[in-house]
């Protein structure tokens, strides 16, 4: 019997796609033929993570990059139309890509409708958990930009009713969570209906009439399933946990600068902020590196960097000439590997970077920027395995120096941080996620012949 | 904390024109005021009554003008002339406000989600308004109003060790003005010049220096004004609790430990120089929790305050909100 395909839908930083990847991975290992269809720039990423075929059936990475920048120095242009057309553009390229799979899964609940357009049963899969407040977890409400960040953001509070309209709706579960994230950044329901029809118009020119039909008739999801363990975070009653998506640690061969830091010494402190491309007030990281470098000076760490998509650097302007045997600057290193080898963490606390780092069993320190960051930030240090988070637009030295010790140093964090990862790793995330998917088709009826 | 709605309040009538309504039981404000007849001008009734309005001010600190259809900021303006008051600037500031002409100005333009802690305006300066009048345009959706404490009552809390220490010394307050971590000295002193940052420097009194990398530290010590000039009694009036760096968001806190006290965008100890005990900040922050008034703002509303009597702060807030203030 030919084997069944799935299609794995995913868009956005690292972050965004590799859990998409490694369950990809994982449904090839159970014997499907299955593919990730992601942004042109992750082809690697999916080879590396041993996923069997690739489509770049969504806008190239340069696209996302200068969406994301827009979107963390909290300009105005969320909306603008050349981000979109990208987007909408690559349809048919996606379209292609899904036709003959017998399942879909994906975050982005605009893919649901692709796969109804060629009749696919779809699985929803977020990877990060509803957006808006929760009365057990009081502290940030997931979405929830913290402190001076929010210096330029006063235009938000002009939309009050759309802001309320949309977090009600996707408590409801009518709207995805990324896309109610997205709308906590710029809001116009003028925009939000304009961006709906031009999705519907996109999809409705590659269908056929009966195509166009069924896109007429929502069909919810077969599957919610989230990407979360409840070790880390107790779902809310609708919400199913799998556990979080990590793939078994990779074979990885450092380069020999990394392999020597890593070998002396006490273990070094991992410094990254990911995709975050620049600071919530639009410049650069170039102040940033230098309170980075003088922290790491003051708190006689040794140091992992990695660049990211912002730049962060060795500050030598202000520092000189990092010592090899202190600091290695370097980027792409798989945390999942690198992880488990360091004392400490400090990151921005995108979702793919902090279970890696709890998954690890590794002491965090949060330097949250915006979206989910600030409620995983909190989040992190209520289950006690961080610091308090730092506010990146007030960050100094002494504040980064001190909390990086304390991560290092309390015996408290660390056996918290290590009993953490412990449970985490024994969920089997991937298996309940191929389970649940196999069952749910299962039971799945195609909708012509319950029609 | 308490609510200004919901509590049993007694009228009494005020002449003609307008009527009272005590604060409810075990509060001292707001009195709130509303009109008896129809189309009763505000500025009208407040210019001939003057030294009602005083009494007023003096017994409950604050007084909330409700259903005078008041709207637009010009009329802010008018009504502080009515009292007898002349609008000033809003000088070395500490607060992100737009100005509307005539020296009435968005009440402040901090981000919603965060509250402000209650303080009285101006109360580390050399010299302050003594009446701040609030106009509320647009009430927010939810949320957003202005907390009121009475300071003599918050006074009457604090250990008297405490008020002794800073009787004897005075507050001392330091701020580093680098324009990152805080705001700058462009923004605060309202100039680009050095030189002139310098005057402004010594005219407020404030002890200077510049940090190597251009930034503006300044130091007052604020003799502790310990009794309200009118009525004589004592009041805890300064921004001690305020600018102390354990009123900052927590991320903020966090981004700061380990930082010099000369280095940190606010800092407040003993006139002395010594860092206030955690146990007596926390003494204060309380003392000021459990005298909190609340009352939900309503469109036209205008609220007059003694700004030596009356404490005020504000809620967080969704949606729109816009609170106008002039001070005299």
């Amino acid at each position: 019997m030919k084997p069944r395909r799935i299609a794995i839908v995913a868009s956005g930083s690292m972050g965004d796609v590799r859990p998409y990847g490694v369950l990809a991975a994982a449904f090839a290992r159970a014997g499907w033929d299955a593919g990730l269809v992601a942004n042109d720039g992750y082809a690697a990423t999916a080879e590396a993570l041993g996923v069997p075929w690739f489509t770049p059936g969504l806008p190239p990475l340069d696209h996302v990059m200068a969406w994301q920048r827009r979107q963390n120095a909290q300009e105005a242009g969320i909306f603008d139309a050349g981000l979109w057309d990208a987007w909408f553009a690559a349809y048919p390229a996606l379209v292609e890509a899904l036709t003959g799979a017998d399942v879909v899964v994906s975050r982005i609940l605009w893919i649901g409708d692709a796969a109804r357009l060629l009749d696919i049963p779809f699985v929803l899969a977020p990877n990060l958990p509803r957006e808006g407040p929760r009365t057990d977890l009081p502290r940030v409400p997931v979405g929830t930009a913290i402190g001076a960040m929010v210096r330029r953001r006063r235009a938000m509070s002009r939309v009050p009713g759309a802001v309320a309209a949309l977090n009600l709706a996707s408590h409801a579960g009518l709207i995805s969570d990324r896309i109610s994230l997205l709308w906590q950044e710029r809001r116009s329901f003028g925009e939000l209906l304009r961006l709906q029809k031009r999705h519907h118009a996109a999809l409705t020119a590659l269908a056929s009439p009966a195509a166009r039909a069924r896109l007429k008739r929502p069909v919810p999801p077969i599957l919610e399933m989230v990407g979360l363990s409840h070790h880390v975070l107790p779902p809310r009653k609708h919400e199913r946990f799998t556990g979080t998506w990590r793939t078994p640690t990779a074979a990885y061969t450092p380069p020999p600068d990394l392999a020597r830091l890593l070998d002396g010494g006490e273990p070094p402190v991992f410094i990254g902020f990911g995709s975050v491309p620049c600071m919530p007030s639009g410049d650069d990281f170039n102040w940033l590196s230098q309170m980075v470098g003088a922290a790491v000076r003051q708190s006689g760490v040794r140091a992992v960097i990695a660049p990211g998509w912002g730049g962060l650097r060795w500050p030598r302007e202000t520092e000189g000439a990092a010592d090899p045997d202190k600091v290695v600057v370097i980027d792409g290193v798989p945390h999942d590997w690198l992880f488990p080898r360091l004392g400490a963490v400090v990151h921005h606390c995108g979702v793919g970077t902090a279970m890696a780092a709890l998954a690890a069993g590794t002491p965090n320190v949060p330097v949250p920027f915006l979206q989910d960051e600030p409620f995983w930030a909190w989040r992190l240090h209520d289950l006690g395995v961080a610091p308090p988070p730092i506010d990146p637009m007030l960050l100094t030295a002494p504040g980064l120096a001190g909390a990086m010790r304390a991560a290092l140093d309390d015996p408290a964090i660390r056996s918290r941080a290590a009993a953490l990862g412990q449970a985490m790793r024994e969920d089997d995330g991937l298996a309940t996620a191929v389970h649940l998917v196999e069952e749910a088709l299962d039971m799945w009826e195609p909708s012509d012949v319950a029609a | 904390m308490s609510q200004l709605s919901g509590a049993r309040r007694r009228v009494v009538p005020v002449g003609e024109m307008v009527a009272a309504e005590l604060p409810a039981d075990g509060r001292s404000l707001p009195l709130l005021v509303r009109p008896a007849a129809a189309d009763v001008a505000l500025a009208g009734w407040i210019g001939a009554n003057r030294d009602q309005a005083r009494l007023w001010l003096d017994r409950y600190g604050a007084v909330l003008f409700r259903g005078f259809g008041m709207a637009d900021a010009k009329g802010l303006a008018t009504l502080l002339r009515a009292t007898g008051a002349e609008p000033l600037d809003y000088t070395e500031r500490s607060s992100p406000r737009r100005e509307l002409g005539g020296r009435v100005y968005t009440s402040t333009e901090h981000p919603a989600h965060a509250d402000i802690l209650l303080h009285c305006e101006n109360s580390y300066q050399a010299s302050w308004p003594t009446l701040l009048m609030f106009l509320c345009r647009v009430p927010a959706e939810t949320g957003g109003e202005t907390p009121l404490a009475d300071t003599r009552r918050v006074r009457g809390r604090l250990p008297p060790d405490l008020v002794d220490r800073f009787a004897a010394h005075g507050v001392m307050y330091r701020r580093c003005l680098d324009g990152r971590l805080g705001l700058s000295w462009q923004d605060v002193l309202g100039t680009a010049d050095r030189d002139e940052a310098e005057r402004r420097c010594v005219a407020r009194g404030l002890r200077f220096s510049w940090r190597a990398d251009g930034a503006l530290r300044t130091e007052a010590v604020r003799p502790l004004v310990d009794r309200h000039p009118g009525t004589g009694e004592p009041i805890w009036f300064n921004h001690m609790l305020f600018f102390h760096p354990s009123s900052l968001a927590p991320e903020a806190q966090a981004a700061f430990a380990g930082l010099a006290s000369e280095d940190l965008p606010n800092d407040t100890r003993f006139g002395d120089g010594s860092a206030v005990p955690e146990a007596a900040v926390a003494a204060l922050r309380e003392a000021y929790r459990r005298e909190e008034v609340r009352f939900t703002w309503e469109a036209g509303d205008v609220l007059l305050l003694d700004n030596m009597l009356t404490a005020h702060g504000r809620g967080v807030f969704t949606g729109r909100r816009e609170v106008l203030v002039a001070m005299g």
